[in-house]
């Protein structure tokens, strides 16, 4: 049993899992510097811990998946991070880590087999409108408004999650 | 208040000039529910005072630019469309327009268009949910073929349901059956809500099929059932599936506690064969033989 295949048996696709032999070698493993950009910001991992441990999410956690959360990799991978310059085997773990989080993520988009993924977007996607007078008002209306620049103007301004209104605390991470 | 149909999403699309007439079935793809993009159809909205559809139609798209702006789904949904290529403006790639029966909007895949209706929902809340649900669909369009063609389609009748049933169990997940939202909407209950989460995306799910499909309901069931394993693991743009931070401000449909609204909770609840009895754990599937 590899672990891909166990990784198949997990319905959540943002668990890491540790394979069943864990091997810990002496030597440090060159391979993983060029993987040093999977490693987040500390405070994400801190900011997660706190989100898993909250009583909302562990509601939200039961009602999804039927158990408690477990927050005991999200606390390993902020201790990893906070020594990641001094210590090379918590550097790896922590590489290791976020390589199963992703591989997690992938495999489950990869796995949705029901649709064939495309290469390129549709070459209708911008196709003209019929010129109807039903879209015709709408189009008109929306460009005479701006709302296409104010829209895009809004992301370059405000980023992706947009202007938080006073007192929202929403986590940066929970939509990642 | 809503009409005793319940407002879902109509995910579509169908040519209309050959596919009503030389089709056997009479499957539409929903375009009927549309009468702007359905130029076959003969509709007469009911009478309003002067004025109103007007207005409505602006409150339509100020809302829509309103949740564009403000909400994160929707923003994060946009960015993720873009990110993959297509590009997504709300001139060209949202409408507002007046729908048919008591439906809150669909997507358009031949002209990849968000139809956002104006008919039941024109306040905030209800457009940006609305907006949510459909963006997933036009995701799902952006990265994957969901839609072939009426002859295509026609051919291979059950890969399109399924099709047709992933993109709805994934909008289902991700925007709408979050905890106070199904509990305010029956679902679950207040306190035995392990594990619901799945009863709640099935219902939702099986609801906007059979809307979007002239079939049965054992059939949609079937469908659903074939594909859910895949599709709900499947958490693409965000990865997990979010909890709403404010439940009750989060509801997707906004029912009022009023009569109506407690009694449709109090149906749904009896119902579900879940809620009488105890809550299994999700059962791991088993490992391949070695």
């Amino acid at each position: 049993v590899n672990l891909t295949d166990y990784l198949a048996t997990m319905p959540i696709a943002e668990a890491s899992t540790k394979p069943a032999e864990e091997q810990q070698s002496q030597q440090p493993n060159p391979k993983l510097d060029r993987y040093s950009w999977l490693i987040r910001p500390c405070s994400i991992y801190k900011e997660e811990l706190r989100v898993c441990r909250s009583r909302a999410y562990r509601r939200h956690h039961e009602f999804v998946y039927g158990t408690p959360p477990d927050c005991s990799q999200w606390a390993v991978d902020y201790d990893n991070c906070l020594q990641q310059n001094d210590d090379r085997p918590a550097f790896e773990a922590l590489v290791l880590s976020e390589m199963r989080r992703r591989h997690a993520r992938l495999r489950a988009m990869t796995g949705n087999d029901v649709w064939q993924y495309r290469d390129q977007p549709p070459a209708e996607w911008n196709s003209p409108l019929p010129s109807g007078a039903a879209e015709a008002s709408t189009v008109d209306r929306l460009t005479l408004t701006g709302a296409d620049e104010a829209l895009y103007s809004s992301f370059e301004q405000y980023g992706v999650l947009g202007p938080m209104s006073i007192g929202a605390r929403m986590s940066q991470c929970t939509l990642l | 208040m809503p009409s005793e149909r319940q407002p879902s999403s109509a995910s579509t699309a169908a040519d209309e000039s050959s596919a009503s007439k030389s089709a056997p079935s009479s499957e539409d793809y929903g375009y009927s529910v549309f009468p702007k993009r359905d130029p076959g159809a003969d509709y007469k909205a009911p009478a309003r005072f002067i004025g109103f559809r007007a207005w409505r139609h602006n409150r339509c798209l100020k809302n829509v630019l309103d949740c564009s702006m403000t909400d994160p789904f929707i923003r994060y949904l946009i960015v993720a469309i873009r990110s993959r290529g297509c590009s997504f403006t709300l001139s060209r790639n949202v409408s507002c327009e007046r729908c048919r029966f008591s439906f809150s909007g669909g997507y358009d895949p031949m002209r990849k268009q968000v139809a956002v209706c104006e008919n039941e929902f024109w306040a905030k809340p209800g457009i940006c949910s609305v907006l949510r649900h459909e963006l997933i669909h036009a995701f799902d369009d952006c990265r994957a073929v969901m839609f072939k063609g009426a002859d295509e389609e026609a051919k291979e009748p059950n890969e399109s349901l399924d099709r047709l049933a992933c993109t709805e169990i994934r909008a289902a997940s991700l925007n709408h059956c979050m905890l106070g939202a199904a509990k305010m909407e029956g679902y679950t209950g207040m306190f035995n809500y392990a594990g619901q989460h799945q009863h709640c995306v099935k219902s939702k799910a099986l609801m906007s099929v059979l809307a979007a499909r002239q079939i049965s309901r054992p059939e949609g069931e079937a469908a659903i059932e074939r594909v859910f394993d895949r599709c709900y693991a499947d958490l693409e743009p965000f990865g997990r599936i979010p909890a709403s931070l404010k439940s009750f401000r989060s509801i997707a449909i906004a029912l009022s506690l009023t009569a109506l609204g407690t009694a449709i909770q109090f149906r749904r609840l009896a119902n579900g064969p879940e809620m009488l009895l105890p809550v299994p754990l999700p059962v791991p599937r088993p490992l391949p033989d070695a």
